[in-house]
């Protein structure tokens, strides 16, 4: 009876082991890429690029038709980023995935009234209670503690007035992303 | 030999098994509401893995829950795909929420990452009825009111995203159905 049954454990073991693994690392595999893909695209981490036309597919296979999509892959295995998102009046959305694919932080046109928005993106510090540090507003910037060395902010603002498409876009297209030098990441490092 | 078989088939059942749960079934983290399934909770670092890999399997970055909500659909209301030869009307309820879009993707472009035929209306577009609700026709051929083009050929799907809903208009929009597929004729 248990040699009967042996082989067919195996199996079971093995099923549940790659059912596992699948779920919990094709996630991050399929990320990894995705951010070396926007990586080559934009010449380089924490450079601004705003997507057009077949690239959107790298973050989208269903994307929105009328949605314009800028992208900054966040390295801060060297710094802190900074990213100045220049912003179209009517909707747009920040996001910022880790390099697993969960959403970190979001926010909207509703939560910030202005045309231009400056993000810090820097590793996660302990804090004295333990509990994880939360973003925060710091003389002016919006300073972001990210778990993962690597993430991805995507800002995305919806055009359905086709003659607003070119005005929009350079607004967008005029966003910054960069690795702040250390003496420049004063006001974002103290905690 | 016994044993190449037993891990073979384990990695089959694994990877099957994996896949299925992310297309939506039960323990999956998803909604099922008539024809239309919605992940609700995408995005959020306690989501269901389930939920992460559905989005990142069809080449899409999970969608952040607090700022829009979506549903799709690749079947009509009695269960049959759509089907590019086929017209469609489409009914929604009221949608408390700030916009939303209805966006039609042939299969085949979803697959190959093109965006070739892809129709959309926004509620900033389409002609809604006093109380909200909207009602869309999806053929070959033109039609007065909000009408998507159907695709030459082969199945398509139907993706529903609304932005900026109340969490009170959240729990309201995933305890019934966004819209109703009502098939029409098919040629």
């Amino acid at each position: 009876m248990m040699s009967r049954l042996f082989w067919p454990g195996v199996a079971l073991l093995v099923a549940v082991i790659a059912h596992v693994a699948y779920v919990l690392y094709m996630p991050r595999l399929d990320m990894r890429e995705r951010l070396d893909a926007l990586t080559r695209l934009s010449q380089s981490a924490g450079a601004f690029h705003v997507l057009e036309g077949r690239e959107t597919a790298l973050l989208a296979r269903t994307p929105l038709r009328h949605m314009l999509y800028g992208v900054c892959v966040i390295e801060t295995s060297h710094g802190q980023v900074e990213m100045i998102a220049r912003l179209p009046a009517g909707y747009w959305s920040l996001t910022v995935y880790s390099d697993s694919g969960d959403v970190i932080y979001t926010l909207n046109d509703r939560h910030v009234d202005a045309d231009r928005l400056s993000v810090i993106f820097r590793m996660r510090k302990d804090t004295p209670s333990g509990l994880p540090e939360v973003p925060r507003l710091r003389e002016g910037k919006l300073v972001v503690p990210l778990a993962s060395r690597r993430a991805l902010a995507v800002l995305r603002t919806y055009i359905d007035t086709p003659g607003l498409y070119r005005r929009i876009f350079k607004t967008f297209a005029s966003s910054t992303c960069r690795a702040l030098p250390l003496s420049a990441a004063g006001p974002a490092s103290g905690s | 030999m016994k044993f190449l078989i037993a891990v073979a088939v384990g990695l089959a059942a694994g990877y099957f098994s994996a896949t299925y749960m992310a297309s939506g079934h039960a323990f999956s983290g998803a909604v099922r509401l008539g024809a239309w399934i919605s992940w609700p909770q995408s995005g959020r670092e306690d989501a269901s893995p389930y939920s992460r890999l559905h989005f990142l399997m069809r080449g899409q970055l999970p969608p952040s829950h607090f700022n829009r909500l979506e549903f799709e659909a690749a079947e009509d209301d009695t269960g049959n795909p759509l089907k590019a030869g086929c017209t469609y009307r489409i009914v929604s309820t009221t949608l408390p929420a700030r916009w939303w879009a209805l966006t039609l993707y042939p299969e085949e472009d979803v697959r190959r990452g093109r965006f070739s035929h892809v129709r959309e209306i926004s509620s900033r577009t389409a002609i809604l009825a006093r109380d909200g609700s909207a009602t869309f026709d999806i053929s070959h051929q033109p039609r007065p009111g909000n009408w998507l083009q159907a695709p030459p050929k082969g199945h398509f799907i139907l993706v529903f995203r609304l932005f900026g809903s109340t969490p009170l208009a959240r729990e309201k929009l995933l305890s019934r159905p966004p819209a109703r597929i009502i098939r029409e004729t098919c040629r």
